[in-house]
């Protein structure tokens, strides 16, 4: 199948959409077909889990619709903005403002506290909401960890951190690679309960990039990717 | 285990094909290092192989010297008379220093060819590459010899003066050379040769400056003082003043300056090697997971330490010879300038430099090598990002201490120093104090600024980025903070000895015009209605205490030495000293008796007058700025009487207020050509050149070391943001804006360059002092006060700034496209 046209929300507004999108690359002596004739289109406030097999392009995916890489042909349009138009600048000040990123090695800053890193986006898009905050640290349950730095937290603790800072500044759109990758078993299950939850209460859409089918349990709908391809699991 | 540390040192060298430019780093600090010690080492080897050939004139033996009794200048007719005697090795020699008409300093010497007695141990000098044909072949010595003569310079004098071949060199005072030859003997160094009757001629005497002579006999020397004993004396050079000992204090200097570079370079190289070490940590891990045993791996770094050291050394030997040959003029004139020594403006290229290079290649690479492969090599037991919290690691605050502890040593070991090295350790105490300080300034500073402005996020994370940054920048700030010492230091000395000079001259050279030659009646010159007071400064030059002592005549109303120019002497001394005495002469010393000698007020010196032996008392002293000789300041009534036939120097001339063209005026109507009075005004300007021209040698090394601290920082920016790019990444990721992002990586940098230039200051005004009251003193005799000028020290750190800011926007230009590319990996990491 050359296109691969999935609507999950065919009513709602989409939150994002490619359009027929090519993007592939060299590593080494593979050559890696990530997206051919691609397209996909998200609804706001859907959750989606993406899998695959390993080298499919799962991350480089998010990454595009992050605005983290660009498609060799195609359209990506993020919240009604086409976002391959954007200069780097203007693609930086939209992902402050409406994108939420999770990654599987947290990626906190050391130097700050559990706080200062959970309000850092939200303060960089100057949006940041002591309540909304507060709130949020304890619908985590990290309230009594807001002053330690990441070196004091467990995995799963700075975990929850990122993900309170990908939804501090309330973004549309929350995109979250292997978020549970780092993390044991069981605090996998409570992490992603509440990613899911806290995403769902502040009406992000949530794209969760995993190789867990206990993970992609958790989110309401599950697509596959493979040779360029996507489609429901 | 040759096999294993031939793999692992296969595989570690591959890092440096991925990373050349860190390979570049490793290899600009080692060059650098290595090529400034060397330099200054072949600097200071080139000079003492000159004093090496101190007795020696142009090839001939100059053991001894024949001198007036009561003057330096010695009458040709004597000369004429030794050589009747039969003292036929006996040659006549005129020395001058003096200056172009475009202020360039030049060197002459003069003597008969004819007569030198030459060894042919000069045969094999290195600096006379233009003496390519004996000056008594062909017509080349009738030329010499014969109107409109010749003026003999070397090559790299000629290149200094900017003089071609067969060009007139023209005197301040009007005076014209013969025409230029380019060729030297041997040891002429960076003098111009002329011949004695063409130097008796140009300048108008019938006086030589000294008589030369190869050994003499017991009995010639007891021949010559039966003889002339009652006239002229008869010194050992091998006993005169020892050049060696005499500049033994800026040598010291100048190697300290060069260890200085060699550990500013050494910081660079700890800091590549220990980033290199670092990033191939992962290679070390799996190496030793395959089976390399440690002491395979610490093998194969040690054989690459030694590839280092040695390219180090050869590339930095290479780039000694241009340093050196580009300092060497500068280091020739501080020799002539402050200690009368002639120095060859030439480097000589000296081999064994290279293996010396090696070892100090060798011995920092080891340094910088220990604590990054212990590191590398033992596993960690325990995360060090636990100590993140605390503000000061257990080792900072160890290192503090050990500043504190550091700084007490020097301040009380400042009164027990008392000779060059000893002063020098205690300059060393005070650097390594400042290195160690450095941690905890930072720190506590960035912990300060934490607290101060926890309301603010952005600045909050700015100064807590100070703490990740730091690691990685401490070596470089460290060897900043060296230099930035070692410049205030330097420039407050050379502030203070340029402001102690201008006092001195314009104490000494308080009078409006010199009369330099010619002849003026006392009475008529007191008459004209400009003059404002007119002296006569009258010197007899005798030897005390090794050294030559100048005795002279001051007249006690003369406006250039007061009871204000008095140092310790009693309330009454000026009256006393006016006054003169009986049986005891009354006398002011300069400084350099009371420090070498040990002379205090109210001891008696004991010379040679023309009455005979007399003793004179010490009443009080005088700053002497510079001078390498004693001198003693007599009344001039008395001095008349003790010394009657010393020749008068010459007039000062005090004018009434403005009245400079009418001085001018009536000079030219007392028959005085223009150049025979030279204004107060040209004299200080000419002072003032040869004293910048002096340290343009300090200023030349000081720039450097700050070149290479900027090198230094710069290479350590790299690092940081190698090793942060991932971190730089998620700022963006997160939606930072590049300026943003450049106030947050770029306050920690801000931060750390204040600190150190705030702990520069104090440590630096420590070092000058150091300098000035204790080197100086041990070294030369004379002290003076400390002037910590706030221009030169502005504009230093507005320097420092610039370097600094340099470094950061180079080794920013590429993190926009590096943090770009790297945000695509960010998700996959």
């Amino acid at each position: 199948m050359s296109t691969a046209v999935v609507f999950t929300e065919i009513f709602k507004a989409a939150m994002f959409e490619l359009k027929h999108i090519d993007k592939s690359f060299r590593d080494r002596d593979d050559f890696i077909n990530v997206a051919q004739d691609l397209s996909w289109c998200l609804g706001s406030g859907e959750s989606v889990a993406l899998m695959g097999e390993s080298g499919a392009g799962k991350t480089t995916l998010m990454n595009i619709i992050a605005g983290l890489d660009t498609v060799d042909a195609g359209e990506v349009w993020v919240d009604g903005v086409q976002i391959a138009e954007l200069s780097q600048s203007e693609l930086t000040a939209f992902r402050r403002n409406h994108i939420g990123l999770i990654f599987q090695k947290f990626h906190l800053v050391t130097a700050l506290s559990a706080w200062d890193n959970a309000a850092l986006q939200a303060r960089l898009a100057g949006v940041f909401d002591q309540r909304f905050a507060t709130n949020l640290f304890e619908m985590l349950g990290i309230s009594h960890l807001a002053h330690r730095r990441p070196s004091q937290l467990s995995g799963g603790q700075q975990q929850r951190v990122a993900i309170a800072r990908a939804l501090m500044h309330r973004p549309k759109l929350v995109l979250a690679d292997e978020p549970t990758g780092n993390l044991d078993e069981a605090t996998s299950a409570a992490v992603i309960e509440l990613l899911v939850s806290a995403a769902a209460d502040a009406g992000a859409t949530l794209v969760v990039v995993t190789h867990s089918s206990a993970i992609a349990s958790h989110l309401g709908h599950v697509m596959r990717l493979g040779s360029g391809a996507l489609t429901p699991a | 285990m040759i096999r294993a540390t031939l793999v692992t040192l296969a595989t570690t060298l591959a890092f440096y094909r991925q990373n050349p430019l860190q390979a570049l780093f490793v290899l600009t600090g080692l060059v650098l290092g290595c090529g400034l010690y060397t330099a200054v080492a072949q600097i200071n080897a080139s000079a003492k192989a000159s004093y090496a050939q101190a007795d020696e004139i142009l090839g001939a033996s100059a053991q001894w010297r024949i001198t007036d009794r009561l003057g330096t200048n010695v009458a040709i007719a004597d000369y004429i008379r030794l050589r009747r005697s039969g003292f036929t090795n006996i040659y006549p020699v005129i020395e001058k220093r003096l200056a172009s008409r475009d202020g360039a300093l030049i060197s002459i010497i003069a003597t008969d060819l004819l007569v030198l007695p030459l060894t042919g141990a000069g045969d094999g000098s290195t600096d006379d590459s233009a003496f390519q044909e004996s000056p008594f072949d062909g017509s080349g010595w009738s030329r010499l010899t014969q109107p409109p003569f010749e003026a003999w310079i070397p090559a790299q004098t000629a290149e200094r003066l900017g003089v071609t071949e067969g060009q007139q060199i023209q005197l301040r005072e009007g005076t014209v050379l013969p025409p230029a030859v380019i060729r030297s003997q041997p040891q002429q160094r960076d003098q111009i040769f002329i011949d004695l009757g063409a130097a008796l001629s140009i300048f108008e005497t019938d006086r030589v400056s000294y008589l030369a002579a190869p050994p003499l006999t017991p009995s010639e020397q007891a021949r010559f003082v039966d003889l002339f004993g009652d006239r002229l004396v008869l010194s050992n050079q091998s006993e005169a003043l020892d050049l060696t000992q005499l500049t033994q204090s800026l040598h010291t200097n100048l190697t300290a300056l060069g260890l200085l570079s060699f550990v500013v370079g050494t910081f660079i190289v700890f800091n590549a090697v220990n980033f290199s070490l670092h990033a191939r940590q992962q290679t070390l891990r799996v190496l030793r997971d395959l089976g390399a045993v440690r002491q395979a791996i610490v093998a194969a770094i040690a054989i690459e330490s030694l590839i280092w050291a040695v390219t180090g050394a050869l590339f930095g030997t290479l780039l000694a010879q241009p340093i050196s040959a580009a300092l060497m003029p500068a280091v020739a004139a501080t020799m002539q300038n402050i200690y009368g020594a002639s120095v060859s403006s030439l480097p000589v290229f000296n081999a064994g430099l290279f293996w010396e290079a090696l070892l100090l290649a060798l011995a920092g690479l080891t340094l910088a090598l220990v604590l990054p492969l212990l590191r590398a090599t033992v596993v960690r037991t325990r995360d060090s990002s636990a100590d993140a919290e605390t503000v000061l690691s257990q080792r900072d605050m160890a290192l503090a201490g050990a500043g504190l502890l550091l700084l007490l040593i020097a301040y009380l070991g400042y009164p027990l120093a008392s000779s060059v090295v000893q002063g020098f350790a205690l300059l060393a105490l005070v650097l390594f104090a400042g290195i160690a300080l450095l941690p905890v300034a930072v720190l506590l500073a960035a912990a300060l600024g934490r607290l101060g402005l926890q309301h603010h996020w952005l600045a909050r994370w700015a100064f807590a980025d100070v703490s990740l940054q730091f690691p990685h920048l401490r070596l470089a700030m460290m060897a900043l903070l060296l230099t930035l010492i070692a410049n205030i230091g330097v420039t407050s000395l050379v502030g203070s000895f340029r402001l102690a000079l201008t006092d001195w001259l314009e104490t000494r050279l308080s009078a409006d015009f010199y009369v330099t030659a010619g002849v003026m009646d006392a009475d008529v010159i007191a008459g004209e209605a400009w003059v404002r007071a007119a002296h006569r400064r009258v010197v007899a030059e005798t030897s005390f205490a090794g050294r030559t002592m100048t005795v002279v005549g001051v007249d006690v109303d003369a406006p250039d030495f007061g009871p204000a120019n008095v140092i310790d002497g009693a309330p009454n001394s000026y009256a006393d000293w006016s006054a003169g005495g009986n049986e005891i002469e009354r006398v002011f010393a300069n400084e350099q008796l009371r420090y070498l000698v040990g002379i205090e007020v109210g001891d008696t010196i004991a010379l040679e007058t023309e009455l005979g032996a007399r003793s004179f008392e010490v009443l009080g002293f005088f700053h002497d700025y510079g001078n390498v000789n004693f001198s003693l300041h007599l009344a001039s009534h008395r001095f008349s009487q003790l010394y009657a036939s010393a020749q008068p120097q010459g007039w000062g001339l005090w004018i009434t207020d403005d009245e400079e063209e009418a001085a001018e005026l009536g000079l030219s109507q007392l028959g005085l050509e223009p150049t025979q009075w030279v204004s107060q005004r040209d004299v200080l300007a000419l002072s003032l050149a040869i004293f910048d021209r002096t340290f343009a040698i300090t200023r030349a090394l000081n720039t450097l070391t700050l070149l290479v601290a900027a090198v230094a920082i710069f290479a350590s920016l790299l690092a940081v943001y190698q090793f942060r790019r991932p971190e730089y990444a998620l700022w963006r990721s997160l939606g930072m804006s590049w300026s943003a992002f450049f106030v947050v990586s770029g306050f920690p940098i801000v931060l750390m360059t204040v600190v150190v230039m705030a702990l520069a200051l104090p440590l630096g005004v420590a070092l000058s002092w150091l300098l000035i009251h204790k080197i100086n003193v041990i070294s030369f005799g004379w002290t003076m006060p400390v002037v910590v000028a706030r221009e030169p020290i502005i504009f230093l750190f507005f320097v420092v700034a610039a370097v600094v800011f340099a470094a950061f926007i180079l080794a920013s230009i590429r993190q926009r496209t590096v943090v770009n590319t790297a945000l695509k990996s960010l998700a996959g990491e």
